[in-house]
């Protein structure tokens, strides 16, 4: 049985992530308007680069989350640099200098855990290479609030750390290498409008 | 969120609000939420909830409760662009200036207020300078007064001081002992430190500069309008305002002058 509508897509890729999301952000936003929100750990920038280039290849708008901007469709986020990003009640977004987690900030845990609080059932949440235990309490904490879970097969990834640790902390739905994982997701996506169609 | 974690959270910000005055419920929840789950770890508690009868019974506890969800870690000069901007676009415009009066609301553990110490007297503008620096957490006060820092954070800060593009000997601005590093007296004796609450305290009068910076990014925005409409108040024409990088605010009777450093001045109507 799956008829719940899926309303929110968040992301989290440390080492190796930026090709990672360049060919995983164009694929997504190919079969989908969800907005998908991204953390991506890199050094401070005052201006995010990565949000052009993946904006240059997407057919969704790609851009920086600001500070209480509203998360809308047909949209991609990026977290800005040395900013925790989350999500408040009202589905907008709000930063936050608070300490690092797994020496990480923005941390992907941060932002999957009110994102989890916040769309509960209905989040996708994504977890790609990288080298440290970012996103695994995340991702927990999604399992926990009824939200599907999505790790990159640490074989395929450029590290394995970071998607191993989030499966051996959580029971993940689907283990994928990282060419499959639009698939996968259009298949969660899709098993909804079958069901009304 | 589920139904009963929203009402402890209420709960909480009840207490604090009625038996404490610290008005939290102009916040961002998912911050607040965030912080007072890293308190209940730290104190080995089952739930949120369990905090309630300690708040209630325990003064300690809320003196704890405080410091955990008030603390923003800072660092000397951290941010160069800021203190570089600063330094280009603020500095040279109060050169005429018969007293420079600063207002550094939300200043924690103070290493931002001496950072500006330092720039001012590099400036050779000490003798006309008072930095006021608040905060609404008094431990946090206490350890800006003192002006004692870990020796070993020296390293890090010099690294962000050079960052900025300073040329001095940035050691020679702390007395060095016991593997704790104090801030020169001289230095030290233009800044005085006061409680202050943005919530719900008043104007902090003719400011020439106020920085406020990853402060409000916590409130909502109803908070933010207050708090702007008190710097307002409490600048001086054509007054400095100073915000974290990423607080990029259209405020009615401010104009942005240094959007990179995020720094605003005061447009009298």
């Amino acid at each position: 049985m799956n008829n719940r509508e899926y309303k929110l897509i968040v992301l989290g890729s440390s080492y190796g992530g930026i090709e990672a999301l360049t060919k995983l952000i164009p694929a997504l936003t190919d079969i989908t308007e969800v907005p998908i929100v991204v953390v991506q750990h890199f050094k401070a920038s005052p201006h995010s680069y990565l949000a052009e280039h993946l904006n240059k290849l997407s057919s969704a708008n790609v851009k920086e989350a600001e500070e209480g901007e509203e998360i809308t469709e047909k949209s991609v986020f990026i977290a800005p640099g040395d900013y925790h990003l989350l999500i408040e009640e009202d589905h907008c977004f709000s930063i936050s200098k608070d300490d690092r987690v797994e020496f990480s900030r923005p941390s992907i845990d941060v932002l999957f855990e009110s994102a989890a609080e916040v769309y509960a059932e209905s989040l996708i949440a994504i977890l790609l290479t990288g080298a440290n235990k970012d996103g695994a309490n995340g991702m927990q904490r999604v399992h926990d609030c009824g939200g599907v879970c999505i790790v990159q097969d640490p074989k395929d990834a450029i590290m394995p750390t970071m998607p191993q640790a989030a499966i051996d902390t959580v029971q993940v739905d689907v283990i994928a290498p990282l060419d499959k994982i639009a698939d996968c997701v259009e298949s969660f996506l899709t098993k909804h409008v079958n069901q009304w169609s | 969120m589920k139904m009963h974690e929203k009402l402890t959270l209420n709960i909480i910000k009840s207490i604090l609000l009625e038996l404490y005055g610290y008005d939290f419920t102009h916040y961002s929840e998912a911050s607040f939420k965030r912080r007072l789950t890293h308190f209940q770890t730290k104190q080995q508690l089952g739930s949120l909830a369990e905090i309630i009868p300690l708040l209630l019974n325990e003064p300690k506890t809320f003196e704890q409760l405080l410091s955990t969800i008030s603390v923003t870690v800072t660092e000397m000069f951290r941010d160069s662009e800021f203190f570089h901007g600063f330094v280009k676009t603020v500095i040279p415009k109060l050169k005429t200036y018969p007293y420079i009066n600063i207002w550094h609301a939300g200043c924690a553990t103070g290493e931002e207020v001496y950072s500006m110490a330092i720039l001012f007297s590099e400036a050779n503008y000490l003798d006309r300078l008072q930095i006021y620096g608040t905060d609404f957490n008094p431990e946090a006060l206490s350890i800006a007064k003192k002006g004692v820092y870990p020796a070993e954070l020296l390293r890090k800060y010099t690294q962000n001081y050079v960052e900025y593009g300073g040329k001095e000997d940035f050691s020679d601005y702390f007395v060095e002992k016991y593997e704790a590093i104090k801030i020169k007296k001289y230095l030290q004796d233009k800044v005085s430190f006061a409680k202050h609450n943005l919530t719900c305290d008043n104007t902090f009068g003719d400011m020439e500069v106020i920085i406020c910076r990853n402060v409000m990014i916590y409130f909502d925005n109803d908070l933010k309008q207050r708090v702007l409409k008190l710097f307002y108040q409490s600048l001086v024409p054509y007054g400095f305002l100073c915000l974290g990088d990423k607080e990029k605010l259209s405020i009615p009777g401010f104009k942005c002058i240094d959007r990179l450093a995020s720094i605003y001045q005061k447009i009298p109507t």
